[in-house]
């Protein structure tokens, strides 16, 4: 499977997708390389305005924002984590920390289409609104993660019987 | 449809995400400081939570901080008592012109918010209420936010975030003795 079909793969056919990577062709430079991407088009507006402090006053001045625009994936990079080490708890596949962490794709898909539709449409999101996007995302992600479980635990005795 | 092109269609919103946010910081201004380190300082007026009214353009002849907060910000509340310790060290004696001022702006401009978070914090420092023109002009995107007028009224120094008793101190004296 090649980058684009293991994300899309996990959106509209996570079964099967999930049971491929469960069986060996989980990357996990793929969460990593959308952790970047989403931290550039989501805090966009805060990259910009540290860099142009740092033109003008210097590190010191643009620092604090760089650790701000910074901890706004803090919360995506805690739950990628603890799914990943809920799934190795429950199941001692060899990949399954890797596969957990693409059942946070679910999330980051619903997180950017909300954004696309705040800023293409210029409304500032109430905190309603906001509590929704999320809940959105972290049920999709939840069953996601549990379509994940699923599979790894399925991908165990053929791993075994492998070795 | 295809896994690959889903997995192509969010990539690709990514991309879209990224360019509508670049239209739209060019159409703010914001890839660009307003007040750059040697400019004149922007307006500061308002009147002040004890009484009288506050005009950074009366304040020549010697250094201004301008802290730029508000009364439910955390780091803030964090950084005023230091902030204050400053004020007093910095405050003249009666008959005297201060070394350097210090003026915290609150950008809320709430005056019963504002007295609640002075009597808590147990500040004596000039208070001025910002009906959100100073904050505008500074470009205050985020607070705490500490902006230097040297005394000739020329942006000097910028602190983002919350800035130690030291720290405000060093960057004080880095403005009074260029």
């Amino acid at each position: 499977m090649t980058f684009d079909e293991r994300i899309g793969g996990v959106l509209i056919a996570p079964r099967r997708t999930f049971a491929r990577l469960a069986a060996g062709e989980a990357r996990a430079s793929d969460v990593a390389w959308l952790l970047v991407f989403r931290l550039v088009a989501g805090e966009l507006d805060r990259f910009a305005r540290a860099l142009a402090v740092l033109r003008e006053f210097g590190a010191g001045a643009a620092a604090q924002e760089v650790l701000m625009v910074s901890s706004a994936v803090l919360p995506d990079i805690v739950g990628i984590l603890a799914a990943g080490v809920m799934l190795q708890l429950f199941c001692k596949a060899k990949h399954a920390f890797d596969v957990a962490a693409y059942a946070w794709i679910p999330y980051l898909t619903v997180q950017v289409v909300a954004a696309l539709a705040f800023t293409a449409t210029r409304h500032a999101p109430t905190p309603r609104e906001q509590s929704i996007v999320q809940l959105a995302g972290v049920a999709w992600a939840l069953v996601a993660w549990t379509l994940a479980l699923v599979e790894a635990r399925k991908a165990e005795p053929a791993a075994e019987a492998q070795s | 449809m295809s896994a690959k092109w889903v997995g192509r269609a969010i990539l690709a919103a990514l991309a879209l995400l990224f360019a509508l946010r670049i239209v739209q910081l060019k159409g703010k201004g914001l890839l660009h400081v307003a007040t750059p380190r040697g400019s004149q300082a922007p307006s500061v007026a308002g009147p002040l939570l004890d009484g009288g009214r506050f005009a950074l353009a009366g304040e020549r002849g010697h250094a201004v901080a301008l802290v730029f907060w508000a009364p439910w910000c955390g780091p803030c509340r964090a950084e005023l008592p230091g902030v204050e310790r400053v004020w007093r060290k910095l405050a003249a004696a009666p008959g005297t012109s201060p070394r350097a001022r210090i003026v915290a702006v609150d950008t809320e401009g709430d005056p019963a918010t504002a007295r609640e978070a002075q009597a808590k914090l147990g500040l004596t420092m000039p208070i001025v209420l910002d009906d959100g023109s100073a904050a505008a002009a500074y470009q205050v995107t985020m607070i705490p936010q500490t902006v230097i007028v040297d005394a000739g009224g020329k942006v000097a120094a910028l602190i983002r975030g919350e800035a130690s008793e030291d720290e405000l101190m060093r960057a004080i004296e880095r403005v009074e003795k260029p």
